[in-house]
């Protein structure tokens, strides 16, 4: 029937080409590192033997390490304290595998319950009288040395980096997530209706979205942090409040543009009403373009809050999240690298995971880098 | 072109006046007041610093007022150091985090262009892949990053650079500031002019050039032409970067610039800092704007004409 | 050696990647002669004038040679062929908005050429550029030297690429597709001043073209070109009298049989209109006025069942604008009234049960198929609307009932727009429109985006439709052959007013109307009609 006609060429679907670019090795790889670094924030605190706000005297920021704590040195340093504050002098320490035994002699007879400054220390579990001599003024102890690994180190007040790290991540990835949905609950809603309603309606909006362009993101974030506190809750919301802008002048020029398709004008020749008219149509296809904006607003959204943090005006003590933690670093740099590193290397990978992943969506839609 | 002008600048007026507004309001919106740091302050006291800081006048006219001084050049008395008005504060602090913003939009402006215009070639030669490179960590190493691991690279551990300080301003203090300040923006232009430069080399008429057999230098400029334009529009956009780039390069790296008065203004909510550093701020990134329409319809006579 | 060609085409290949665009193409162009290539979209004639001067994309590579006055193109050192580009041979682009730079005046544009590659001082240039405009019939060359490419007519744009391609006098001009972009009557005028340059300056011309009944009009030679491969060559008088392959005869009687005349009768009348008008506003800056442009202006005519009512235009005409709001999907002053029914009144959701008896059909069939959409559901998207109680399965029926009306497989309802061809496409949109039973379809140039061979196809079925079902057809197009194929009566539109309606046959053959007369004469040339 169609004998004439050119051979049916596959113009290439915008779904196809997303799909494609999401299949290209690096896109693959940003998507696995996401998930690593969503998993391991997720449920690497819960498997962590350290609590993240557990502070540990004795392991001041220690170096980031894979073997456990206590070293020979440590362990010394940490008896001379407890023979310190009990007042006692060592006559001799012994090291057996995991169990510690000294001996503690004093001028007056020791009292048991200053054996206590055992159980407080970090290095040391409760500690079994083995021998009494000279009427309680030698005391032979044994105890059990707790093991703790800190592979990234401790920070300043003596608190595992690592869990630190994990639990910061929560902090970050959920803020990313929470603020750049509230950007596009915010944004989609006022570009579809600037979009569709048109005119003057739309030159009105549009106005005021320039306007707020006019104004730096950040001095108009901090602003509203400052107004409204420092709550969790609060600073996602400012944060999507101020991120809006974009994904608003994405939506309402993809509607503007869908709206002026000859499938709406086919649609409305059909009788359609103007809500199926969007369901039907306008979102679906934009819904592409949204996403692609969408993969690259969640990393300006965490930059914007580590940033935010990193200024003391985000999330407070003791949660955390990586801004904090790279402040943190910065403060220490001269004597603890890694508490800079280690966060660092966090928020960067997510952050280029997520850019990466961005810009294939991007490149799969023709859509401009800025 | 000059009707362009005149229009942008009367458009800029009611952008201003709403973003003094929405800040002014904004801002008394916030619980808790600048006196709330000295938290046993006595009643009278507390009474009469709000009188002399005509805090206690109905916030309609406290607005009123503020605008008149505005207009006036009148900053207002900081709430914070009190022995200061902010104008005194900002006489001492504009021209440094003047200096540093120029100097980083500068060396943004060369090195990304430069770099851009190298990286237009072969996806697989050296300067296409130095604006990967550059790219890839803008976005991987932020500001806050960076300037931490320059201070240990070359303060604490190669004993070129300071760490910190300013000294008034002596170039020794001033590169690893203007160097991370400029980074993130480097990245960006080089990827615009590389694009912009790609893009623009497969218009179709460059290919009318082409089967003229012009030389290629002739070909190069109408394309550079054509590129130059989306880097141009970003050029507001890398100001207010610059802006914001420096309150975090101000603080680490100890300048004494508005950034910093910014943050401990905010910390220490002294409304009229920030009110004037909010001001000060969206004054320029409206002219650098304004400097971006004039520069986009003098290279493109489609705009002019609009 | 008058006898040597001057250029001649030796086992031409262009592919890309492992897909050959151009086959084994082989022709001559002798000196001073108008060597025209013709074929349907994809069929490689432009990638062939492309690779000339080796203007081909980078991906693309060509094999074979082109030999220019016993030098290969495709061998020649990049200084040697550019020593050639411009002064020897000269190309002139389909689309004459892009092919020239926005950002210069076009006085900066030919003056460039004439600087550089003939050596003139930037006075001269200027004068000699000024001569160029002159030549090619622009109005006010030295005013318009200061133009930029924007402030002038698609036209006016095609002579400057014109001019430009004179400039270095060349011994041959590349024409690729140079009026398929322009209305027709500009278009006549173009073509007018190619031949003219040629006879004058001399110049051989290669003239690409899909329109093998406007090649007739000049050539020397023909070529046709399908799939990248040449599959009829030599001297145009023989082929076009002659042809030997069955593709070029379908390609010659590729213009759409005319309908025969039928007797008005006394059938009902489905549309009256009375004095349509519709304004845009144009919002100026703040300091200046409103500014009205009138898109239609005072239009009436009147439809019975059965028939068809042509509306013939250039694009800006209003034609388009007149079809949307007779259905009234957009705002326009004036009376409708349709099938006895006064539509002035009814606002949007008074005219939503109506809307299934009124139907349009669009002229980009890649436009009018949401691309997210499967086959099946854009054509029973009508039927969501007006039968909301039918069952996902009935509506599935109903939906490879209306594909097999249109003469297509029903198996394409699973399929995506993206996955059918132009041709199918647009019988998708006719099925999408039918399955609603409407009584009046507006056909906004249907048939605008396809090849010819489809054009004819379409047109058959919709003329097969129309008897089935006595349908009234609005057939809005810019073409007045393809208006010939299916209208009764025709209205010739300009600037939104109807400045001729009568009997197709009346209007084609002895239109009144100056403008009609311009136009007319545009379409069918010197032939008979």
């Amino acid at each position: 029937m169609n004998r004439a006609e050119p051979p049916i060429k596959p113009a290439p679907s915008r779904l196809f080409l997303s799909l494609r670019a999401a299949g290209t090795r690096s896109v693959r790889a940003s998507l696995a590192l996401l998930v690593l670094v969503s998993l391991l924030c997720l449920f690497g605190p819960l498997a962590s033997p350290h609590p993240y706000d557990r502070v540990y005297r004795d392991y001041v920021l220690v170096a980031p390490s894979l073997a456990p704590h206590p070293s020979a040195t440590e362990i010394d340093q940490a008896i001379e304290e407890i023979a310190k504050r009990m007042n006692v002098a060592i006559e001799s320490r012994f090291r057996n595998g995991g169990v510690f035994s000294a001996t503690l002699v004093a001028v007056q007879p020791i009292d048991l319950r200053a054996l206590r400054a055992f159980e407080r220390s970090d290095v040391f579990s409760r500690p079994r009288v083995v021998g009494r001599e000279d009427a309680g003024r030698r005391l032979l102890i044994e105890t059990p040395i707790k093991s703790a690994v800190f592979l990234f180190g401790t920070d300043a007040n003596g608190r595992d980096l690592l869990t630190r790290v994990l639990v910061a991540g929560r902090v970050s990835l959920s803020v990313g997530l929470l603020a750049s949905f509230v950007a596009l609950v915010i944004g989609v809603t006022y570009g579809a209706i600037a979009g569709y309603a048109g005119g003057r309606t739309d030159a009105l909006m549009m106005r005021l979205v320039e306007i707020v362009y006019a104004l730096p993101f950040i001095f108009l974030l901090i602003v509203l942090v400052m107004v409204f506190g420092r709550h969790f809750a609060l600073i996602f919301l400012a944060i999507g409040a101020v991120e809006w802008l974009d994904m608003a002048r994405i939506v309402r020029g993809q509607t503007l543009s869908i709206k002026r398709r000859d499938y709406v004008a086919a649609a409305e020749a059909l009788g359609a009403t103007a809500p199926a008219i969007l369901w039907r149509h306008v979102v679906p296809n934009a819904a592409g373009p949204i996403i692609a904006y969408l993969t690259l607003l969640v990393p300006r959204v965490i930059l914007l809050e580590s940033f935010v943090s990193f200024l003391g005006l985000g999330v407070q003590e003791p949660l955390t999240s990586w801004g904090v933690l790279i402040a943190d670093g910065a403060r220490n740099i001269q004597s603890a690298v890694h508490l800079l590193i280690f966060p660092a290397i966090f928020l960067g990978a997510t952050l280029g995971a997520l850019q990466n992943l961005g810009n294939g969506w991007r490149a799969a839609f023709g859509l401009p880098s800025h | 072109m000059l009707r362009l002008i005149v229009a942008r600048l009367i458009g800029a007026v009611p952008t201003l006046f709403l973003i003094v507004a929405a800040a002014f309001f904004l801002l008394r919106l916030a619980p808790g007041g600048p006196f709330d740091a000295e938290r046993a302050l006595d009643p009278d006291v507390a009474q009469n610093l709000r009188r002399i800081y005509r805090l206690d006048r109905p916030l309609a006219e406290q607005f009123w007022l503020y605008l008149v001084s505005l207009i006036e050049g009148d900053f207002g008395p900081s709430l914070h150091w009190r022995d200061f008005s902010v104008n005194e504060l900002f006489a001492k602090a504009l021209p440094v985090s003047a200096a540093l913003g120029a100097e980083a939009l500068l060396a943004a402006l060369l090195i990304g262009v430069a770099l851009g215009l190298a990286g237009a070639g072969r996806e697989t030669g050296l300067g296409a892949r130095l604006v990967d490179g550059a790219a890839f960590f803008g976005v991987v190493l932020p500001a806050f990053v960076v300037a931490p691991l320059l201070q240990l690279g070359f303060g604490l551990t190669l004993h070129v650079l300071p760490v910190g300080g300013w000294e008034g301003g002596a170039w020794r203090n001033q590169i690893l500031p203007v160097f991370t300040l400029a980074l993130p923006q480097i990245a960006i232009v080089a990827r615009l002019m590389q694009e912009g430069l790609r893009d623009a080399l497969a218009l179709p008429h460059i290919r009318t050039l082409r089967a003229f057999g012009l030389p290629a230098w002739h070909i190069q400029a109408h394309a550079l032409r054509a590129a130059v334009l989306p880097a141009l529009s970003y050029l507001g956009l890398a100001a207010a970067n610059v802006l914001t780039g420096s309150v975090v390069v101000e603080t680490i790296f100890g300048i004494p610039g508005m950034g910093r008065y910014f943050v401990d203004g905010a910390l220490g909510r002294d409304y009229t800092l920030v009110m004037g550093t909010v001001v000060i701020v969206a004054a320029l990134v409206v002219f650098f704007n304004l400097m971006v329409d004039i520069g986009y319809a003098w290279l493109d006579p489609r705009v002019r004409d609009e | 050696m008058p006898t040597e060609p001057h250029l001649s085409f030796r086992n031409l290949s262009v592919a890309y990647g492992p897909s050959s665009v151009v086959k084994d193409v082989s022709f001559t162009v002798q000196r001073g002669e108008v060597a025209a290539v013709v074929g349907e979209s994809g069929s490689g004639k432009t990638q062939t004038a492309l690779a000339i001067l080796r203007l081909l994309p980078a991906q693309a590579t060509p094999s074979g040679a082109i030999v220019f006055e016993g030098e290969d193109l495709l061998a020649l050192s990049a200084r040697r062929l550019d020593a050639i580009r411009g002064r020897r041979i000269a190309f002139i682009f389909q689309e004459p908005m892009s092919a020239l730079d926005p950002l210069f005046s076009v006085g900066a544009q030919i003056g460039a050429i004439l600087r550089l590659r003939m050596g003139l001082s930037q006075s001269a240039a200027a004068k000699r550029a000024e001569e160029l405009l002159d030549l090619v019939g622009i109005p006010e060359p030295a005013r318009r030297l200061r133009a930029y490419p924007h402030e002038l007519s698609g036209g006016q744009r095609q002579r400057v690429a014109i001019a430009m391609a004179i400039s270095c006098g060349p011994d041959l001009l590349i024409a690729d597709e140079p009026t398929t972009a322009l209305d027709v009557t500009v278009a006549a005028r173009i073509l007018e001043l190619l031949m003219d340059l040629k006879r004058r300056l001399g110049m051989a011309l290669i003239f690409i073209s899909h329109d093998l009944s406007l090649v007739r009009r000049f050539a020397d030679s023909v070529q046709v070109m399908r799939n990248g491969e040449i599959v009829e060559s030599g001297p145009a008088a023989e082929i076009l009298s002659a042809p030997k392959q069955e593709y070029t005869r379908l390609l010659l009687a590729a213009v759409p049989e005319p309908r025969q005349a039928r007797p008005v009768g006394d059938a009902p009348i489905v549309l009256s209109a009375r004095d349509i008008s519709m304004a845009y506003r144009l919002r100026g800056g703040w300091l200046a006025g409103k500014l009205e442009i009138k898109a239609v202006d005072g239009v009436s005519l009147t439809l019975r069942k059965g028939r068809t009512l042509g509306i013939a235009g250039e694009s800006g005409s209003g034609k388009s604008t007149l079809g949307r709001a007779l259905l009234k999907l957009i705002p326009a002053q004036g009376a409708i009234i349709f099938e006895g029914r006064n539509l002035t009144a009814l606002d949007r959701a008074e005219m939503r049960p109506l809307r299934r008896f009124m139907q349009l059909v669009f002229q980009d069939p890649y436009g009018s198929l949401s691309p997210r959409m499967r086959i099946g559901d854009v054509v029973s998207e009508g039927l969501r609307v007006h039968e909301p109680a039918l069952t996902q399965e009935e509506r599935d029926r109903r939906a490879a009932r209306a594909l097999e009306e249109v003469s297509l497989d029903p198996d394409l309802r699973r399929r995506f727009p993206h996955e059918l061809s132009g041709g199918q496409r647009q019988r998708v949109a006719i099925a999408r429109a039918m399955i609603l039973k409407p009584r009046l379809v507006v056909l906004d140039e249907p048939t605008s985006a396809l090849d010819r061979s489809v054009q004819i196809e379409i047109l058959a079925l919709l003329r097969n439709l129309q008897d089935a079902h006595g349908l009234a057809y609005i057939f809005i197009s810019h073409d007045l052959a393809v208006l010939r194929a299916l209208a009764d009566e025709i209205a010739v539109m300009k600037d939104g007013r109807i400045v001729e309606q009568g009997e197709a046959r009346q209007i084609l053959e002895a239109p009144r109307d100056a403008y009609a007369r311009a136009l007319v004469a545009a379409a069918f040339g010197g032939d008979e009609v």
